[in-house]
């Protein structure tokens, strides 16, 4: 699983740690099922706080997308499927607004629009 | 020479010919030691001097013990990797193997039983034919390395895509890890394995009194030691490729500074490394290899490389080569 985060943002970074975790589920590289890496081994990996991780894991676990269990770690769970899919939806969302020479912020508009409604 | 006579060939060499040497020295020495008295010489010390003296039929029962499990495993291994894969100097190694050791033990042994009927007017001969054994074991081996298919070489870095680098910010922090674990079916076949060991072990001190019970804890040892080779957790980072086993020990680290690039490979596990676990391969490199297929190849820097099959290695390569690039553009 590919972790990416940068302290200069002005994203918190369990957020960043969060959205790099959905990148993956979205890109199709976690199945349903697999266990995310030990909060410890990913604090020392990158270099922050393990609570910081620990964090972005509930933040996920809120979203559905992993199970915390004791003993277990964060687990991935069936709904990565629909990540995936909504992974697929977005380049082919995008490739359609550039064809029609929206910019993103036309289309994150437009987005936003669909869900208020 | 196409490919069926490939396969034929390494069948003959790997499995046919060792069982028929080991058969047919068993039909000799089972048939020398039932003309022999009921005690003869049986080990020797480093000296050539019988020490160990035994019934005559422990030496067709050597014979079977080793050479008959020896012979089919290495031999159906051997098969198995060229029917999967390109012919290469380990295919042909492993397929040499039930052929040395038979032919070895059944001159050495052999020999020393006929020997020991031949000297009826002494008790007991030394072991000569040790020397002759090794010698006529090698020569066929070398003989049957010429019969075998030219082997295939598989240089480093060989059909490998590196992906392209990630590119990363001169602040950004970034990690890869996975966990790579052999499957389910190999790790319990080790574990049945060492279950058979074991009790073997526990059987044959037990009925020597049982004051040693103990030691057949040792092959547990050795096979937990072994099970813990076969999960691991690889992780990239700024450090560099850490590849840790189930226990921590032992923990393989590749750092950045050594590294040249990162690409995928796909692995032939057999063929390429012999097997699973912790091994070395062909042309300098050096794999955790845990299944066939794809695969994470570390290219380094002195010219060798490391190798681990693990899930999703295209995200690791090109992390790698992100780092890499960094790194070397960082420098004056």
């Amino acid at each position: 699983m590919l972790l990416r985060i940068d302290p200069a943002s002005t994203v918190p970074l369990f957020e960043q740690l969060a959205a790099s975790v959905r990148s993956d589920a979205s890109r199709g590289t976690l199945r349903a099922g697999d266990r995310l890496p030990a909060a410890r081994d990913v604090a020392d990996s990158l270099d922050v706080n393990m609570h910081t991780v620990l964090r972005a894991y509930q933040l996920l676990r809120d979203e559905g997308l992993v199970d915390l269990r004791r003993g277990r770690g964060a687990v991935v769970t069936d709904r990565v499927g629909s990540y995936s899919e909504l992974g697929e939806a977005i380049p082919r969302l995008v490739a359609t607004a550039r064809e029609l020479g929206l910019g993103v912020s036309t289309l994150t508009a437009m987005i936003r629009q669909e869900f208020d409604s | 020479m196409n490919h069926a006579t490939h396969g034929i060939r390494i069948l003959l060499v790997a499995l046919v010919v060792p069982l028929l040497v080991t058969l047919a020295a068993l039909a000799v020495t089972f048939s020398v030691a039932s003309t022999l008295p009921s005690s003869v010489a049986v080990h020797w010390n480093a000296a050539g001097v019988p020490d160990g003296f035994g019934s005559p039929y422990s030496f067709p029962i050597l014979i079977a013990v080793i050479c008959l499990p020896l012979d089919a495993i290495f031999g159906s291994i051997a098969v198995l990797a060229s029917h999967r894969g390109p012919v290469t100097v380990m295919t042909k190694i492993l397929a040499l193997v039930g052929l040395f050791v038979s032919v070895l033990l059944a001159v050495t042994l052999g020999g020393a039983l006929i020997r020991e009927q031949a000297a009826t007017s002494q008790v007991h001969v030394s072991l000569v034919s040790l020397p002759i054994g090794i010698g006529v074991a090698a020569v066929l081996s070398v003989g049957a390395w010429l019969l075998l298919p030219k082997a295939v070489k598989v240089p480093r870095g060989d059909g490998g895509t590196p992906p392209a680098p990630v590119a990363l910010g001169a602040q950004e922090r970034a990690s890869w890890i996975r966990s790579a674990t052999a499957p389910a079916g190999l790790t319990w076949g080790v574990v049945g394995f060492m279950i058979v060991i074991a009790g073997i072990v526990l059987f044959s001190v037990l009925q020597r009194g049982g004051g040693t019970w103990w030691i057949s804890f040792i092959p547990v040892v050795i096979f937990l030691l072994v099970l813990s080779t076969f999960a691991w957790t690889i992780r990239v980072d700024v450090r560099g490729v850490r590849m840790r086993s189930a226990l921590g020990v032992p923990t393989i680290t590749v750092p950045i500074a050594t590294i040249e690039s990162a690409q995928v490979i796909e692995v032939q596990a057999l063929a390429q490394y012999g097997g699973f676990g912790m091994r070395w391969g062909l042309n300098g490199r050096f794999g955790v290899i845990l299944r066939s297929g794809e695969a994470l190849e570390v290219l380094r820097r002195n010219g060798r490389s490391v190798v681990v099959t693990v899930d999703d290695a295209a995200s690791a390569a090109a992390l790698i080569n992100g780092l890499v690039k960094r790194e070397t553009a960082a420098l004056p």
